[in-house]
């Protein structure tokens, strides 16, 4: 075995050696009581008792959530291309409204779901605007950067070529816009995901943050403890579909090196 | 027409929509007030007795100023070491970050009830969130910061002597400077957040984000929106700073 191979094995060893690791290390704290196990449910007790986890009610809200995140995905991807052209391709709208954009981004939007509250009272309305907010800024921002970077002379020589403006846009501008358009889509599902579980945590009766609230006031701890690693493979799943769908996109275009 | 002008127009272009929308009407005035209302409340908001706010301003400002400077701290003196030991050893580079990229994407908003749960609702859990936000952007700044360095003057460091320490603290810390400013930047900003999103879901101490909470709940609306002033006022005090330091320490490295 040449020594890239066996590099390569050793990695994927220590990756799974970690992720059985963290298990163990969770399972021996229950256990043997250093977290108290009644705040705090094993491993081996959310298998034991998986099918009162995988109730109607946790699956019902796993859709539900799912749901709403495609929801605001959609929302937010759209709108945020198109924000993110406007306010970069306008000089005046860049220098003006991007920096309050990149400060929105910077702070905890949190403080803003009152306002949501107020405005779209409960259920789907609140969550998926409140989850819109989130996830469109990483967007409209990246792309209102990225716009002004691209290289003029791309531009200048579709055009001596005779291309029309929408050969320009669709040769040219959008596979420029591209990598950066994946990796603001990474970014704008962690804030459509971080929206959602905080607008449903902070008031409603719907989905998963709901959900999770009602388990901790009710000591349920299996149940909790099931949903939130229930719901993290769920989400870490979609985080490194995208990662792949970039990583795979960035490969054939040459962008990567690997 | 100068940079700062043009910066101001849509601040003005803000304020005059807030003042004149809720004063005719078109806006119900319990869910935006005019910004007229907002600035008369800040008195009330700062008055050491305030009747709406228990605890009053101040006493929420320290707690959360307390929580956030702890929580960054720890956060930084655990994720700057780490970060240099995992982006050092490329062994360990090319496995855990990985893991750290998928650890980094679990919405930290589902940990929120297990960690009340565990800690309480006093300060405690609510530093902890900040150092669970604040970790990761700076871990993972520093490790990318450390692979982007080129490995030639890892080379030129070794072909004229240097040790360990001396490559240490004459290549890898300077080179990966800005890479670790940003991840400070980025760190700051994610214990602001965890801090201040803990505070308002639960909190028994308060802080900025539990008044937030508490003034929605009590519809004192005017003070509400003097605190997310205020609050977003600290953010880009937080910006300011940064792209200041950002500026002094890069123009004296380079």
């Amino acid at each position: 075995m040449n020594k890239n191979k066996k590099r390569t094995l050793l990695i994927f060893l220590i990756q799974i050696a970690s992720f059985i690791l963290f298990f163990i290390l969770w399972e021996i704290l229950v256990r043997f009581n250093i977290l108290t196990s009644l705040l705090v449910a094993s491993p081996s007790q959310i298998i034991k008792s998986l099918n009162i986890v995988l109730n109607a009610e946790l699956i019902n809200a796993l859709l539900y959530t799912l749901y709403v995140m495609l929801i605001s995905m959609i929302i937010s991807i759209v709108t945020g291309i198109g924000l993110g052209i406007l306010i970069g391709g306008i000089k005046y709208l860049k220098e003006g409204i991007l920096p309050y954009f990149i400060l929105i981004y910077a702070t905890p939007k949190v403080i803003f779901l009152p306002i949501f509250w107020f405005l779209f009272g409960l259920g789907l309305n609140y969550q998926v605007s409140f989850a819109v907010f989130h996830g469109i800024l990483p967007i409209a921002i990246n792309l209102a950067i990225q716009i002004n970077m691209i290289d003029k002379r791309l531009i200048t020589i579709a055009r001596s070529f005779g291309a029309s403006s929408y050969n320009i846009y669709t040769k040219v501008i959008l596979p420029s816009l591209m990598p950066i358009l994946l990796g603001s889509i990474r970014l704008c599902f962690y804030g459509v995901v971080v929206g959602i579980v905080i607008s449903q945590l902070y008031i409603g009766n719907t989905g998963v943050g709901y959900l999770a609230g009602y388990y901790t006031a009710t000591y349920n701890i299996t149940n909790l403890y099931g949903l939130i690693l229930i719901f993290g493979i769920l989400v870490m799943i979609i985080y490194w579909g995208l990662i792949r769908v970039e990583v795979n996109y960035l490969k054939k275009r040459g962008l990567l090196k690997s | 027409m100068n940079k700062h002008v043009l910066r101001l127009i849509p601040l003005g272009v803000i304020l005059v929509i807030w003042q004149i929308l809720p004063s005719m009407g078109i806006i119900s005035k319990f869910i935006l007030p005019p910004i007229s209302s907002v600035l008369e409340s800040f008195p009330q908001l700062f008055n050491p007795n305030n009747q709406f706010i228990p605890g009053g301003f101040y006493y929420n400002f320290q707690i959360t100023i307390y929580e956030i400077l702890i929580a960054y701290l720890v956060s930084i003196a655990i994720a700057l070491p780490l970060g240099f030991l995992i982006g050092y050893y490329s062994l360990l580079r090319d496995s855990l970050e990985p893991i750290l990229y998928i650890l980094y994407s679990i919405p930290a908003p589902l940990l929120y009830p297990a960690i009340y749960l565990l800690f309480g609702l006093g300060y405690l859990s609510k530093i902890i969130l900040g150092i669970l936000l604040g970790i990761f952007p700076l871990l993972i700044n520093v490790i990318s910061g450390l692979r982007n360095l080129d490995q030639m003057y890892f080379t030129v460091a070794t072909a004229y002597g240097a040790d360990g320490k001396q490559t240490f603290i004459k290549v890898a810390l300077p080179g990966s400077m800005p890479a670790i400013l940003s991840g400070l930047r980025l760190s700051l900003g994610g214990t602001f957040i965890g801090v201040i999103v803990g505070q308002l879901l639960a909190s028994s101490d308060g802080g900025l984000g539990w008044i937030i909470s508490f003034t929605a709940q009590n519809f004192i609306i005017d003070q509400m929106y003097a605190t997310i002033i205020i609050i977003m006022l600290l953010v880009y005090l937080m910006l300011s700073m940064f792209e200041f330091l950002e500026s002094k320490l890069l123009k004296y490295l380079r």
